[in-house]
């Protein structure tokens, strides 16, 4: 804060130089200007200010100072109740275990079903490129397939009796068997 | 101001030490020695007596869930005043965020009561008209800082700390608390700039 000790008698100190003066910014006094020597005026408004924070802090205190011995006795015999229900000292790290562990374990599946997902629809959906066809659509590739395979030859899957029902034919009823 | 003075015939290392060997009951020593200084900090930082005697219990709770963590290099006061500080400043920081959104100053009691009971000798009442519009100014101007700022801006010149004992009580470094300090001091002038002096 510029310190004005060129002043005139006549020329007062600012608002600004006695805030520096009454709350100096670097937390250490500042020095005095001269000019506070000769002017009962800035002198008085230093004063001022400086009651002005010292009543500040005071009024804090005074609050403080109208509650009784007991009632301090009170709240003492609150916070020694809240620490007896703790227990034993020294269990903030439990305390912060008992909850970190759950969650790291909830995250753990969590990440393990996220990244586990896509193999498991691979799994399900065996092609994709049949998603977009009807059920009979796909009877009708199944069918299509097995007489492929049967015409050239490879009757190792069960032969003509292992065919894919023909789409369009309804089911035989159970026990009765295809010729 | 901070009284600093600790019952001389209590060694509070051996004390923490019996307290964590099971010996439980002596942590009422601490209750009892300090619980009216960490409110009296709150008090500052908070100017809410509700809020600061929360502060205050809930500061000797974590050093008692914390008992293991304190380090003989520190004083248990200095210890629990900087648990009380975090606490503070958590709070300030929450009650920012809410004037934030809802655009409403909290309610500052304004009452005259003790607080009109000015230091100033000189009676006049011009004078102790003006020395009140300066208070209720820097009362306001002060809520407007930074929960840091405020903090260190606090310590210095209410509790009257030095600089390097604010470092420790904060956890920053003295050139950091300088710098808050100097921007705390320029942010309360430029609020209070247009208050005029009344020759």
């Amino acid at each position: 804060m510029e310190l004005e000790n060129r002043r005139s008698p006549d020329d007062h100190l600012t608002d600004d130089a006695l805030f520096a003066l009454a709350l100096p910014a670097a937390g250490v006094p500042e020095v005095l200007p001269a000019h506070l020597l000769e002017c009962p005026q800035c002198s008085r408004a230093l004063a001022d200010w400086k009651n002005a924070v010292r009543d500040l802090a005071d009024a804090d205190e005074d609050v403080l100072e109208k509650r009784t011995g007991e009632e301090w006795s009170a709240v003492e015999d609150s916070t020694l109740s809240a620490i007896r229900r703790e227990g034993t000292p020294g269990r903030g790290r439990v305390r912060t275990l008992r909850w970190a562990l759950p969650v790291a374990a909830s995250l753990l599946v969590f990440a393990l079903l996220v990244s586990g997902r896509p193999d498991s629809a691979r799994v399900s959906e065996p092609s994709d490129d049949t998603a977009g066809l009807s059920a009979q659509d796909k009877a009708d590739d199944a069918l299509l397939r097995d007489v492929d395979r049967l015409a050239s030859g490879d009757e190792s899957s069960g032969g003509w009796g292992a065919l894919a029902p023909d789409p369009g034919i309804p089911d035989p009823p159970q026990g009765e068997g295809r010729s | 101001m901070i009284p600093r003075e600790t019952d001389p015939g209590v060694d509070e290392a051996l004390l923490i030490e019996e307290i964590r060997a099971g010996n439980t009951q002596g942590f009422e020593y601490f209750v009892r020695q300090y619980q009216r200084k960490i409110t009296r900090v709150a008090y500052r930082l908070l100017r809410d007596m509700g809020e600061a005697d929360c502060a205050a219990q809930e500061s000797f709770l974590r050093a008692w869930q914390n008992l293991n963590d304190f380090r003989e290099g520190s004083t248990f006061e200095t210890w629990l005043t900087r648990i009380c500080i975090n606490w503070c400043k958590d709070r300030l920081k929450r009650r920012r965020l809410v004037l934030y959104f809802h655009q409403t100053a909290d309610a500052r009691d304004d009452e005259t009561g003790p607080r009109d009971t000015a230091l100033d000798p000189d009676p006049s009442p011009e004078r102790r008209a003006m020395s009140r519009e300066i208070r209720e100014r820097l009362r306001d101007a002060i809520e407007t800082l930074s929960p840091r700022q405020k903090t260190v801006f606090t310590l210095k010149h209410f509790e009257e700390l030095s600089i390097p004992e604010i470092a420790e009580l904060t956890g920053l470094d003295t050139g950091t608390v300088k710098s808050h300090l100097f921007r705390a001091a320029h942010k309360i002038r430029e609020r209070l700039r247009d208050l005029r002096r009344k020759a």
